[in-house]
């Protein structure tokens, strides 16, 4: 990041209070995707089917004996009923720290944030040879961590619905019956998922002095550049 | 990853709205910012270094504590730490959802453990009650232990309220029916038998051929819901659901449902349960 010359700053970027919530939720998170997948296993009949033809079954033998995940349910649950607390506790902890920071400014999407998430898309396809607006998160990471935020909870709730179907029977109707908030439980995780190996190749292509910023809470700025909003 | 900049190290720096941000001060006080940025991070990944050893370690704790009945026990202690959450809010008044016939599903699965070899007719079938504060009739069978079992035959059955309802059967492996059973309420039978130590907290039932058993809170044992049922889906029970009389407690996972019951026994102490022992939670309430 030393540009030849140019005149570098440090730049306060992500509050100590985010990078613990963040940090801390990257091996819970993992621990729930995994036990998930062991209680999942255990009568794991989703599939893909679209007029009569099967295109994908969740999960073909092989994953589960790459993963070793068969055959494991009581561990399974004994894990994520475990985790859940502290995924709960840390997400809801977070998005109070967001409210009562003012940080939720930075990442809830406004006004400029459809045009701006268009550009960034473009970008990032190699579309377009604009840049975005450096600012400590775009239009496009606007949408993309809110939307995580959104996933979060979604999981805690169609979570909740499955794991008491009758203490809160009302929470599970709202949420389609107790097999179709299974299915989202089920289908919010594959979009976790998805969004964490997004995140990771982003990461990496935004490279180091992004990276540690997540770390040290600093970035390393050109001085000319306005500082963030 | 955790430190802030500590004041004893760094210049007193307060980040005021309006003002220049940190990172503007620091550039004034601080006339290397990729020096300061190198000093910063190396506390920082010291940090989180150690952060990551404790909770890899954290991990480890748990995975690798001595089992409690199959399970870590410290995941042992986390489904006892739900069960007390739930337990407290539990209410016999707050009822599982109840659907139309039209909803029942067709074919129930058939799973479980301890299915008897001969079949038992209704007219063959006795309930021990054991531990009941009410003595047993003085021509009554001889139980295991050599004196008169308090019994309940199918004519006594008859007595009580028949009670109709059409729940979701949930199973701990994820699949769920709908099924329409008929029987009465073990509450009846517990009012009318009821324990004899005024302490017992549980029900503890077993199979009639005593392969498979249960452990069932007094709680959940009195919800109206909870069933000793003789019929399925408007039909004498079949016996590989358990006929002649099996539990049907909507409250609970299809594993505390149990089949064939032969003998249920008042207990102040956590009695045994099959699926308990074998690394799953002895509450499995839902």
């Amino acid at each position: 990041m030393s540009g030849s010359g140019e005149k570098l700053r440090l730049e306060k970027k992500h509050p100590l209070a985010i990078r613990w919530f963040h940090w801390i939720n990257f091996p819970v998170m993992s621990i729930m995707v995994w036990s998930g997948l062991l209680i999942y296993w255990a009568t794991g009949y989703y599939s893909i089917t679209l007029g009569g033809r099967t295109y994908f079954t969740f999960f073909p033998t092989r994953f589960y004996e790459v993963f070793s995940l068969d055959k494991r349910l009581a561990e399974g649950m004994g894990w994520h009923f475990f985790f859940a607390w502290i995924f709960a506790i840390n997400g809801l902890l977070y998005v109070l720290f967001l409210l009562v920071s003012g940080e939720w400014r930075y990442l809830f999407p406004n006004r400029n944030s459809v045009k701006e998430a268009i550009l960034v898309v473009l970008h990032d396809m190699f579309l377009t040879k604009k840049t975005p607006p450096r600012r400590k998160f775009n239009g496009a990471q606007q949408f993309a961590y809110t939307s995580i935020v959104l996933l979060g909870l979604m999981e805690l709730l169609t979570g909740v619905a499955i794991y008491k179907p009758m203490q809160f029977s009302r929470l599970t109707g709202l949420l389609g019956g107790y097999e179709f908030a299974r299915i989202l439980h089920f289908v919010f995780m594959l979009a976790f998922v998805a969004f964490f190996l997004v995140h990771v190749m982003q990461v990496v292509r935004a490279g180091w002095n992004n990276f540690r910023a997540m770390v040290t809470g600093f970035e390393l700025a050109p001085v000319e550049e306005t500082p963030n909003v | 990853m955790s430190d802030e900049l500590t004041p004893s190290e760094q210049p007193m720096i307060e980040e005021e709205p309006g003002r220049a941000t940190i990172g503007e001060q620091l550039a004034e006080v601080e006339p290397n910012p990729e020096a300061e940025m190198k000093r910063i991070s190396r506390r920082s990944f010291i940090w989180a270094g150690m952060a990551t050893m404790a909770g890899l370690g954290f991990i480890r704790w748990i995975a690798t504590s001595p089992e409690t009945d199959g399970l870590p026990a410290v995941l042992r202690k986390g489904l006892q730490l739900n069960e007390s959450v739930w337990k407290g809010m539990y209410s016999t008044e707050r009822l599982a959802p109840t659907y139309p016939d039209s909803e029942i599903t067709p074919n129930p699965k058939v799973n479980g453990i301890g299915i008897p070899e001969k079949e038992i007719s209704r007219d063959d079938y006795l309930l021990v009650i054991d531990g009941s504060s009410v003595a047993p009739k003085p021509d009554a069978q001889v139980g295991n232990d050599g004196r008169p079992a308090l019994t309940i035959d199918f004519d006594e059955l008859q007595t009580y309220s028949k009670t109709e309802m059409t729940t979701k059967f949930c199973c701990v492996e994820g699949w769920s029916q709908v099924i329409k059973w008929a029987g009465v309420p073990l509450a009846e039978i517990v009012m009318k038998y009821p324990p004899a130590d005024p302490k017992a907290e549980w029900i503890y039932m077993e199979t009639m051929e005593g392969d498979y058993y249960v452990a069932i809170d007094m709680k959940s044992a009195m919800h109206p819901q909870t069933l000793l049922a003789f019929e399925m889906n408007g039909q004498p029970l079949p016996h590989n659901h358990g006929g002649p009389l099996r539990l049907v407690i909507p409250s609970k996972y299809g594993i505390k449902n149990i089949k064939w019951v032969g003998v249920m026994r008042y207990t102040a102490e956590r009695p045994d349960d099959y699926w308990g022992e074998r690394g799953y939670d002895w509450y499995a309430g839902l």
